[in-house]
């Protein structure tokens, strides 16, 4: 079974870019031919292999059962903060909770596309209108928490129902905001549930949303609604039915799941354990990976791949382009109010040379350049036959002077009405991809005459200002969702609705016309005609300057075989991968 | 003394508040609050602006200050609001590992410190002395944050089995999660992890954040006790020792390292808090679990509660490695009484 858990975190419209997401490309390295060696070493362990391991292990008759065992070690950047889906907020729980408690149906990314498939159900059907959607769920998922509780129509509808509960403080309200709140799931009989949809759309983005990691009803109803973020079950353990089981979590430190053999929802693993490591410093995690003290890390900085690769222990995985970074113009401010002064900076902005000072090494580029804020990914949306503004410093002089800005007192820089043309481009701290191309742009628009002055602002404040619209020009990124939902970044702001994300203040009526509708199109084809031309008019608008679109690097010890990340997971199919029992490096 | 030690602690107890008070109007300034954790584009603005009134954040500082105030009367110091457990569990989790680190380190820095200035004050000029005062301000002129880097590059080429980040090995990690999982499936297990076993793995990962931490520290105590240890020596009651015949090491370790020690006691007094906040980096870097990830953590997620917690308690260190440095100029320098 090739399947990947679809974690809630995908569903998040969007999100400063600081997660993790995939790809499926393997990377290569001089010893990427890993598994043909796996393959021959596998053979020769499973016929040495003792078959008492495989019994009662739920992996009868797996190919490479007789391999199964090792522990797999990764890096996490940071501690989780809850096991508790409905709840939890950070990548860290997610990549955790994700395989404990999986969600309803599993997906899988092919050509571009989304693909689901049932999981913890059997089968799901709609009906005529699309509005209703039905799961037919196993009967025979057992929640590991050893009650003998089978996984039921009710807990569904227990999650759904907590999910809209504000005090439960639930950030996963994408989940319910486009149910029928009169009666959004209906439990059908013990194993039937049916979502009521207020509209028909995008029919990935319906089975995502129905989609959610249900956690077990007769444990969640013992605690106070409000109390669940800080109860047993979010903070000290995790009681699910998927192909690993919770065992240990040393906050702080370390969290450690083992293998369910009971698993229904998914095949049994072959690896026994995953031991979650928690190891802040990037360059710590780095030696911690060549001395073979942890296994796979989020990510390798392309100026380190190389290095990475002549150690010949690891293989590395590229993953998917999920990452934008882009120059957000606040077109409140008069120097940016203009559609001609944004085409100007975007021209005079030289992208091909930022792609190729700080996202290439050794002869390979990992980014390509961005014209929206759909991933590239996303095949279907597309806009293939797109013309992207040139750099052209000279048309950048002459649209900027079109505007009235002229060198008038001979000082290289341009002015107005006495003022000087100059702003302040302020990125976040601790992201050096980001200060390098800003520096870059400062100096791109001195060519032209355009004073840029360089800003560093801490997280929170630099978002907080962003939200408020209080900076120029922000060098920032998104980490962009596979479930289109531009509304939050390109609607425009009304009296109910004050957009937090729309950095720019953004408004055009034709988008908005275009965004209502799109998010209630079902029908594919018209959907993405519909977002390909929203992307054609914001582009043409430039309220930011798109960047690139920038790839990342995961590394996994090559012990381990068949590992075939995707753009939604890093641990996709964790399930299938395997060691082979001579390399075992765990005893016990 | 005992009365002279309630007298200072109790002294000390509107000095933390204050810390306190003025911690949070700091806060007040401060851009964003912890709500931030909850805002995405899904979250609708009603559902975050009920999740500040839940937690207060909706109201002025102080009126968040004196509701905080009243609990902290009753023993409770909150409920962090990006962790979602109570202040004082988290620091319960981590104070111990940042002691045994801050400990350590202490005693790292005080006998190589010492040991190092005592040598130069006797070898005065010498090669020795020169060699040792290098080295000595090289160390201290290093940024903690650097030297670990360093430390962890060079030991992992040089020794790469031995642990460079957390505070628990791999091998000990098998073998609790095989005890667990045998737990867990309610089955026996010989696989047993021996006391020494896990004191030896402690103390194996404890190495490298022990002299990171320590070791600049240790470079100014051994400056500090030098120049110290070189006036006492030169004092009548010294050359006096000596003219009676007494073995120069009697000479050194009980006439002038002890009367050496006042200044040193005060350096080290002060030293106690900063070994807390400077482990900051060095827990960062070396991945130990202890208070400074969970103060870079506050402070990042706007984390009021703990971060005020975190302020006091250092407020705490403060005053006690004070009051420990005062207690010890006693044992020092007997003529020094504690009223």
């Amino acid at each position: 079974m090739n399947s990947i858990r679809l974690s809630c975190r995908h569903l998040t419209s969007a999100a400063l870019a600081l997660g993790l997401c995939l790809g499926s490309i393997g990377c290569g390295g001089p010893e990427s031919g890993g598994n043909d060696g796996g393959n021959a070493g596998g053979k020769n362990a499973a016929s040495g292999g003792n078959s008492s391991d495989v019994e009662g292990s739920g992996l009868e008759g797996r190919p490479h059962a007789a391999d199964a065992g090792d522990t797999l070690t990764i890096a996490l950047i940071g501690d989780a903060d809850s096991m508790l889906p409905m709840v939890g907020q950070s990548v860290n729980g997610s990549m955790v909770y994700d395989l404990l408690v999986p969600p309803a149906t599993t997906s899988d990314f092919q050509d571009g596309r989304i693909l689901f498939n049932p999981g913890l159900a059997k089968s799901y059907s709609w009906n005529d209108d699309h509005t209703e959607l039905t799961y037919e769920l196993k009967d025979d998922c057992y929640w590991d928490d050893d009650s003998g509780k089978v996984v039921n129509a009710e807990d569904i509808r227990y999650n759904y129902e907590l999910i809209a509960d504000p005090d439960v403080k639930s950030p996963r309200q994408n989940h319910v905001e486009r149910l029928d709140p009169k009666n959004p799931v209906e439990v059908l009989d013990e194993f039937r549930v049916r979502f009521h949809f207020q509209y028909a759309y995008n029919e990935q983005t319906m089975l995502a949303h129905a989609g959610f990691n249900i956690s077990p009803k007769h444990l969640l109803e013992k605690y106070d609604r409000a109390s669940l973020i800080s109860c047993d079950l979010s903070k000290k353990r995790a009681v699910g039915h998927g192909p690993f089981r919770f065992l240990k979590w040393d906050p702080k430190q370390s969290i450690t799941i083992v293998r369910n053999p009971k698993s229904k929802t998914y095949a049994v693993p072959y690896v026994k354990r995953i031991v979650f490591k928690i190891i802040p410093e990037y360059q710590t995690r780095l030696v911690e990976l060549k001395k073979g003290d942890i296994d796979m890390m989020d990510a390798v900085q392309e100026k380190d791949i190389e290095e990475v690769l002549s150690w010949g222990s690891v293989k590395l995985y590229e993953r998917g382009y999920r990452f934008l970074d882009y120059v957000a113009w606040n077109m409140q401010n008069p120097l940016f109010a203009e559609r001609d002064a944004r085409r100007a900076l975007t021209l005079a902005i030289d992208i091909e040379r930022i792609i190729k000072t700080i996202l290439t090494f050794g002869g390979k580029t990992y980014g390509t350049k961005a014209y929206s804020t759909f991933t590239p990914e996303l095949s279907d949306y597309r806009v293939d036959d797109i013309t992207l503004l040139p750099h052209d410093p000279a048309q950048a002089k002459t649209l900027l002077a079109g505007l009235g800005w002229k060198d008038t007192d001979n000082d290289g820089f341009l002015d107005k009405d006495g003022k000087r043309f100059e702003f302040v481009l302020v990125t976040n701290q601790g992201n050096p991809r980001r200060s390098d191309a800003c520096v870059l742009i400062q100096e791109d628009l001195k060519k032209i005459g355009i004073k840029v002055n360089l800003e560093q602002r801490e997280g929170v404040t630099f978002f907080d200002d962003l939200s408020k619209k209080n900076y120029e020009a922000a060098l920032a990124g998104w980490s962009a969702s596979l479930f289109p939902d531009p509304s939050d970044v390109w609607g425009s702001a009304t009296e109910t609705e004050n957009r937090l994300f729309n950095f720019t203040a953004y408004s055009n009526a034709r988008v908005d016309e275009l965004i209502a509708k799109g998010l209630k199109t079902k029908d594919g084809a018209e959907e993405a005609k519909i977002w390909q031309e929203m992307q054609r008019i914001i582009y043409e608008d430039q309220p930011y300057t798109f960047l690139y679109w920038k790839t990342s690097t995961v590394p996994l010890h090559k012990r381990f075989r068949d590992y075939k990340p995707n753009v939604l997971s890093v641990l996709h199919g964790i399930e299938n991968v395997w060691v082979p029992k001579a390399e075992h490096k765990s005893k016990h | 003394m005992f009365r002279y030690v309630v007298r200072r602690l109790l002294g000390a107890i509107p000095m933390v508040l204050l810390v306190a008070l003025g911690l949070r109007a700091l806060m007040a300034l401060v851009p964003g609050d912890a709500s931030a954790l909850w805002i995405n584009p899904d979250m609708p603005v009603d559902q975050i602006a009920k999740i500040r009134a839940d937690f207060g954040l909706d109201q002025p500082w102080y009126v968040q200050f004196w509701r905080w105030f009243l609990n902290v009367l009753q023993g409770d110091l909150g409920m962090s609001l990006a962790q979602f457990k109570p202040v004082t569990q988290i620091i319960g989790d981590a104070l111990p590992n940042t002691l045994l680190l801050s400990g350590a380190s202490m005693l790292v820095i005080f006998v190589v410190g010492m040991t190092i200035g005592v040598i130069s004050a006797i070898k005065q000029y010498s090669l020795t002395d020169n060699v040792l005062t290098v080295v000595s301000f090289f160390l201290y002129s290093m940024p903690g944050f650097w030297l670990a880097l360093m430390l962890i590059l060079v030991v992992s080429e040089l020794w790469p089995s031995w642990p460079s980040s957390g505070m628990v090995g791999n091998e000990i990690l098998d073998k609790v999660a095989a005890i667990e999982e045998a737990k867990l499936l309610g089955e026996t297990t010989d696989v047993r992890i021996g006391v020494f076993e896990k004191w030896i793995d402690t103390a194996q990962h404890l190495v490298m954040p022990v002299i990171a931490l320590g070791l600049a520290s240790a470079a100014s105590v051994a400056r500090y006790t030098r120049s110290s240890v070189l006036e006492v020596v030169r004092q009548d009651y010294v050359r006096t020792a000596r003219a009676k015949g007494v073995a120069e090491r009697k000479v050194i370790l009980r006439h002038v390292l002890r009367n050496a020690l006042l200044p040193v006691i005060t350096i080290l007094g002060l030293m106690m808090p900063f070994l807390v906040s400077g482990a900051v980096l060095i827990e960062y870097v070396f991945g130990w679990p202890g208070m400074g990830q969970e103060l870079v953590g506050s402070v990042t997620q706007r984390d009021t509660p703990l971060l005020v917690a975190c302020a006091m308690l250092l407020s705490v260190m403060v005053i006690l490695g004070n009051l420990a440095a005062d207690l010890l100029y006693g044992f020092a320098d007997p003529r020094i009484r504690h009223d």
